[in-house]
């Protein structure tokens, strides 16, 4: 991972001129940035907002910030647990506003595979939302420490960092989130199971 | 069961996981943030401007506002200033007025005078006495009224009504009596002749 102080120094409104500003001893070229560091943040934004469109937007949000408080790069040790909280923070700040299970099932249909018959695919993605539904219904911490794990880019120690968890501590948050998601979706299967035996009763005395 | 559970959240999060971002997120970002760092450079001058001239503004109201109440202060004490001028010369010539709009006047302990002014306003459905302090003078102030309100000329005695008619003949012996003593004295030894020519030969103690 590389130190901020280690990276040029670029200020982004002189980029297009050519002109370079020195900032203090550190240096900041947000373009390398951008390449470097974009990808994960996307996915970071995504695992939240679960809508490409709004997790672009926050990664843009997020460079704004980066070059807004550019001046406090010098206290930065590592540069991708800083961008990923910034973009972290605005995703669920953005979250508020977009309620992303309106935009599950959209997700939900591109996810299942497609040679599959309809009848079968409908009842896959409507499986899937459930399952993103039980997520969004963990406890906070729980639910967040899931939703890290998911960006393969983010070590332990690095979703710690942003949770301000310990390793040990993110470890435990991963396996309680998994196993009460379990406990909700076997409590869904049963009562689903349940309803569709009564309606099957219900048919048969027909 | 459990495997089942499983394998439908690794399903879930997988869904997460492979999301990627349509080509160009890069350049699409960089843009972004370039056009909203301009925007916002410009959108501070922009604002810097604005506030230098709506500061100009508010000082330009406010030294109007100051002038404004400096004017109708000062005017307040001068017609003030006035009004205590005019009683105090008032109160030096005539001390008490009678009858109309009474006027107290108590001096203090310090010398100064204190006067009250009682003002009878009448209103739509009483009248209402109002007792009005106009101000304290000090008593070095009174020698300066004195010669601005002089006292009026004192009637003249009978020895200065005479003086003073012997002063104006304009007798030409006498005003020049008065500048030449030669010729006061020349006066004097006529009239010493004309009084022994109607008494005739001088007693024996005035000759002495």
């Amino acid at each position: 991972m590389a130190a901020i102080e280690a990276v040029g120094l670029r200020w982004l409104a002189e980029e297009a001129s050519g002109a370079e500003v020195g900032l203090g001893s550190a240096a900041l070229d947000v373009a390398a940035l951008v390449r470097e560091y974009s990808g994960v943040m996307y996915r970071v934004a995504f695992s939240i907002l679960r809508n490409g469109a709004e997790a672009e937007d926050a990664v843009q949000d997020a460079f704004v910030r980066v070059v807004q408080h550019r001046e406090r790069v010098d206290e930065v040790k590592e540069v991708r647990t800083w961008l990923v909280r910034i973009v972290w923070n605005l995703a669920l700040d953005r979250k508020r506003r977009v309620r992303p299970e309106q935009m599950d099932e959209a997700l939900a249909a591109t996810m299942v595979a497609k040679d599959l018959p309809a009848d079968v695919r409908l009842v896959e993605a409507r499986r899937l939302v459930e399952v993103y539904a039980a997520i969004d219904r963990l406890a906070k911490k729980e639910r967040e420490a899931l939703l890290l794990s998911v960006v393969e880019e983010l070590s332990t120690a690095e979703i710690g960092a942003v949770l301000g968890k310990s390793e040990s501590g993110v470890r435990a948050l991963l396996f309680r989130a998994r196993e009460h998601l379990k406990e909700r979706l076997e409590r869904l299967d049963t009562r689903q199971a349940k309803r569709l035996a009564t309606e099957a009763g219900k048919g048969g005395l027909r | 069961m459990n495997d089942r559970q499983e394998e439908r959240i690794e399903a879930a999060l997988w869904g997460l996981r492979s999301a990627r971002a349509a080509d160009g997120l890069e350049e699409r970002v960089l843009a972004a943030v370039r056009s909203r760092a301009v925007a916002r450079e410009s959108r501070n001058g922009v604002g810097l401007g604005r506030w230098m001239v709506w500061s100009g503004v508010a000082a330009t109201a406010l030294v109007v506002v100051w002038a404004v109440v400096a004017g109708m202060r000062y005017e307040t004490a001068a017609r003030r200033h006035e009004l205590a001028n005019n009683e105090a010369a008032r109160e030096l010539r005539v001390p008490q007025q009678a009858g109309g709009v009474p006027v107290e006047t108590s001096r203090v302990a310090d010398g100064a005078v204190k006067r009250a002014v009682v003002t009878e306003v009448k209103g739509a459905r009483r009248s209402v006495a109002v007792r009005r302090t106009v101000e304290q003078e000090s008593a070095a102030q009174a020698p300066v009224e004195l010669q601005s309100y002089p006292a009026p000329e004192a009637p003249l005695t009978e020895q200065e009504r005479l003086l003073l008619q012997v002063a104006h003949s304009h007798d030409p012996k006498v005003l020049l009596a008065m500048l030449d003593p030669a010729a006061r004295a020349a006066r004097v030894t006529e009239e010493k002749v004309a009084v022994q020519r109607f008494f005739g030969v001088p007693a024996k103690g005035d000759q002495q």
